[in-house]
């Protein structure tokens, strides 16, 4: 079945089997491959999007079900060649190492900050409770959404 | 990728949901954040899947004091907590455990309905809905029922539902003000079922006093503890009053061992619980 989806902002066919996820279909139809997938059972978060302005786990979502909806990966972020100041929070705070769980947490954040452009440690703990990085420890993580934070006030 | 066939339906009405949910080998969904895990490690295998989602009467909510606050089967449960602020307000227990599940992405998904449905006795978000002595809005093609919450469990991943029926919306009524807390102990603090969950819920703090109490993962099935209730109730808060109480939340648990706790710790913690609940709360000094 062919489903229309719009990924970072464009309009795509993509012909997709019932037992694909969406996750499956962004990464392995149509080359989109900042959401990773960890676990595949919605408890790593490497897989996390926003879908249709949510945040959710892409592993979780039929491909059949998303046909229309709007896509956010990491990719969507860089605009005209320049990083997102959320990227480059993370960047500045060295909040990753191998990288693998880190579209997902930026795209974690991007939720966070969208809702709730000052968030306390709780509100951003609570709101990355469920990705998980396994080099490099959480201090760095939090800092970056901070300053993430701090920057986009700024720019706003 | 899930690793065999099926086909999914998205269908837009109910009476189309009943005619696909009759074909052989078909399951409701709502979130999928129980039923695709599961079939990714083909624990199920339908043949059809019937993706609730898309019809627009399951997504509505409603509150009032005299109807309670009615949740349609396939509301988020964030989009519970953060678009009705009747949920704190009014059920502040039922809100504190949906705040417990999952992470916030699974909760950009999960559905109340689908919690009970999946009828785990993990489920966090059934122990605070019996204290508040919520119903369930079964419907199929042959027309609905209420069922009770207490009455709706027949043992782990077992319910009274009956093929072709759904749970079309879950309704809590309102008695009065509540004060509370569900506590939750799991191995790691978020992404995690419990090993054991307590919903301690007063109703009425300042008239009647009616404190009730539900648990998750210390038996078959989610449990209220009855008799502890029927003690407490008129009695005061006192040492030997609330060492009874607890010892009766206990006697109302029958747990085993899992991966995620043994059956002595649960055990233990039913009779904990109750009480440290109630210390927090301000309302009990000993200790616990
Ligand atoms: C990472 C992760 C963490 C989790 N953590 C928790 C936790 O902390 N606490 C907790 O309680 N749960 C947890 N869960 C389990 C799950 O998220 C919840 O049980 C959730 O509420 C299920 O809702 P759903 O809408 O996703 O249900 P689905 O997966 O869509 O459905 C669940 C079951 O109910 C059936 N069903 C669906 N809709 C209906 C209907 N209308 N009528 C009848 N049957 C129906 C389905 O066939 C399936 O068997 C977690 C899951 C994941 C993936
Ligand atoms: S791959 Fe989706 S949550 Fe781990
Ligand atoms: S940087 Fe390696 S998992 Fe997070």
């Amino acid at each position: 079945m062919t489903i229309t989806l719009n990924v970072n902002g464009k309009n795509v066919q993509v012909d997709v089997q019932p037992n694909e996820t969406l996750l499956d279909v962004l990464r392995n139809k149509l080359y989109i491959t900042g959401p990773k997938e960890g676990c595949g059972n919605g408890e790593c978060g490497a897989c996390t999007i926003l879908y249709n302005g949510k945040v959710v786990n892409s592993c979780l979502v039929l491909a059949l079900e998303a046909d229309g909806a709007e896509i956010l990966t990491i990719e969507g972020l860089t605009k005209d060649g320049r990083l997102h100041p959320i990227q480059e929070a993370f960047i500045e705070e060295n909040a990753f190492q191998c990288g693998f769980c880190t579209p997902g947490f930026v795209i974690s954040t991007k939720a966070l900050l969208d809702r709730n452009p000052n968030p306390s440690n709780e509100d951003i703990i609570e709101a990355l409770a469920g990705n998980l990085c396994r080099c490099t420890g959480y201090q760095t993580i939090l800092k970056a959404v901070k300053r993430a934070a701090e920057k986009l006030g700024v720019e706003k | 990728m899930i690793p065999f066939r099926f086909s999914y339906h998205k269908p837009s009405s109910l009476s189309e949901a009943f005619e696909i949910l009759s074909e052989d080998g078909a399951v409701p969904m709502l979130g999928g954040t129980d039923l695709v895990v599961k079939m990714r490690a083909k624990r199920v295998t339908p043949k059809v899947v019937v993706d609730l989602k898309f019809i627009d009467e399951l997504h509505n909510v409603s509150f009032s004091e005299d109807e309670g606050l009615v949740i349609g089967a396939a509301v988020t449960m964030n989009e519970l907590i953060e678009d009705f602020a009747v949920v704190k307000e009014r059920f502040p227990v039922f809100y504190q455990a949906i705040k417990k599940v999952g992470a916030y992405q699974t909760r950009n998904r999960a559905t109340v309905a689908g919690n009970i449905a999946n009828s785990s006795p993990a489920a966090d978000s059934v122990p605070p809905l019996l204290t508040y002595n919520a119903k369930v809005k079964v419907v199929s093609a042959d027309g609905e029922r209420l069922v009770e919450l207490k009455d709706f469990f027949t043992g782990p991943g077992r319910n009274v539902l009956k093929p072709g029926e759904i749970i079309h919306s879950i309704i809590v009524p309102y008695e009065s003000p509540s004060i509370g807390m569900y506590y939750k102990i799991s191995r790691i603090k978020a992404v995690d079922l419990s090993t054991i969950g307590v919903a301690l819920t007063i109703i009425d703090p300042d008239g009647k006093r009616d404190i009730r109490v539900a648990l998750a993962s210390v038996a078959p099935t989610p449990v209220r503890a009855f008799k502890a209730e029927d003690y407490i109730r008129d009695k005061e808060l006192s040492a030997s009053s609330v060492e009874r109480f607890a010892e009766l939340v206990q006697e109302s648990t029958s747990p085993i061992t899992d991966a995620r706790g043994s059956k002595e710790y649960r055990w233990e913690m039913a009779k904990v619980l109750p009480k440290r609940i109630l210390r927090e709360l301000g309302l009990f000094e000993g200790v616990a």
